[in-house]
Parts: structure tokens; sequence; C-alpha cells
């Protein structure tokens, strides 16, 4: 779906979430936020194929899991 | 630190270690979620916005309800 003021919002809103996530994975709050950063990255530009009505934090922690495996 | 190692089961953390960790991570958790959405991350989502090229259905004006008001 293409990115909604409230999908932009609920993206923020999740950021909190995904930086206790980043930093238990990476065990580092520095590389834990750049993690974080990546993740709003891709998931902006791949705004377009998430699901309208799915779960957006899933979404957004399996980017971030993903990406930390990736590194 | 001590040598003293607490008793472990085989091949696995045993019950208080494991309790100890849930605590700290809960509490990492609880003081991470609390400090809210750092500015980093809201100027990072405010640029992404600005810098968005329009979709192509539609204009790129800002302006929603373009009626020309007054300007020719």
């Amino acid at each position: 779906m293409p990115l909604t003021n409230q999908l932009r919002d609920d993206i923020l809103a999740s950021v909190p979430n995904l930086r206790a996530f980043a930093i238990s994975l990476s065990g580092n709050g520095d590389r834990a936020d750049d993690l974080v950063q990546e993740t709003l990255l891709r998931a902006l530009a791949n705004i377009d194929s998430f699901q309208p009505g799915s779960n957006l934090p899933a979404w957004l922690f399996t980017i971030l899991r993903n990406l930390f495996r990736s590194d | 630190m001590k040598d003293a190692k607490p008793p472990t089961n085989k091949g696995g953390l045993n019950a208080e270690i494991q309790s100890r960790i849930g605590h700290q991570l809960r509490a990492m958790y609880d003081d991470v979620v609390r400090q809210g959405v750092p500015d980093r991350f809201a100027d990072l989502i405010r640029k992404l916005d600005a810098s968005e090229p329009a979709s192509p259905q539609m204009n790129n004006t800002g302006d929603f309800n373009a009626k020309n008001d007054g300007r020719d």
C-alpha cells in the first residue's frame, strides 16, 4: 500500500520496540540504532509490498532480523 | 568474578540464570521503550517523506484541493 500519514505514524510508533529488539539482537546500542535506521529505509522503500491490515510491527521486526542476519 | 559457578543443567541454563536474564531483558526493553522515538528517526522519516517522489496518480503540488485560488 502507499505510504499514508497513518502508516508513517504507525511506523514511527514502532521505533521504540524496534530499538529494544535490535539491542537484544546486537547487544550494542549504536549498532542497534543503525539496524533500526536500515530497517526504516528498507521498509519505506518496500512499502508497496506491505499488505494493509497485516501486522506492521511483525513486518518491521522481520525486516530488522533479516538485516541483522545478513550483516 | 570468582570461579564459583552455580550448578547448571547439562546443555542448558538453570532456572535462576534464565530468570535473571529474563528480568534484565525486560528491564532493558522497558528502559529503551521509555526513551520514545529519538529525533534521529523522526527526522529520517520526515526527510524521506519529503523527498518521496510523487506517486504517478497524484500531482506533486502538495495541494490536494488545487483550485487555483485567484491566480491566473
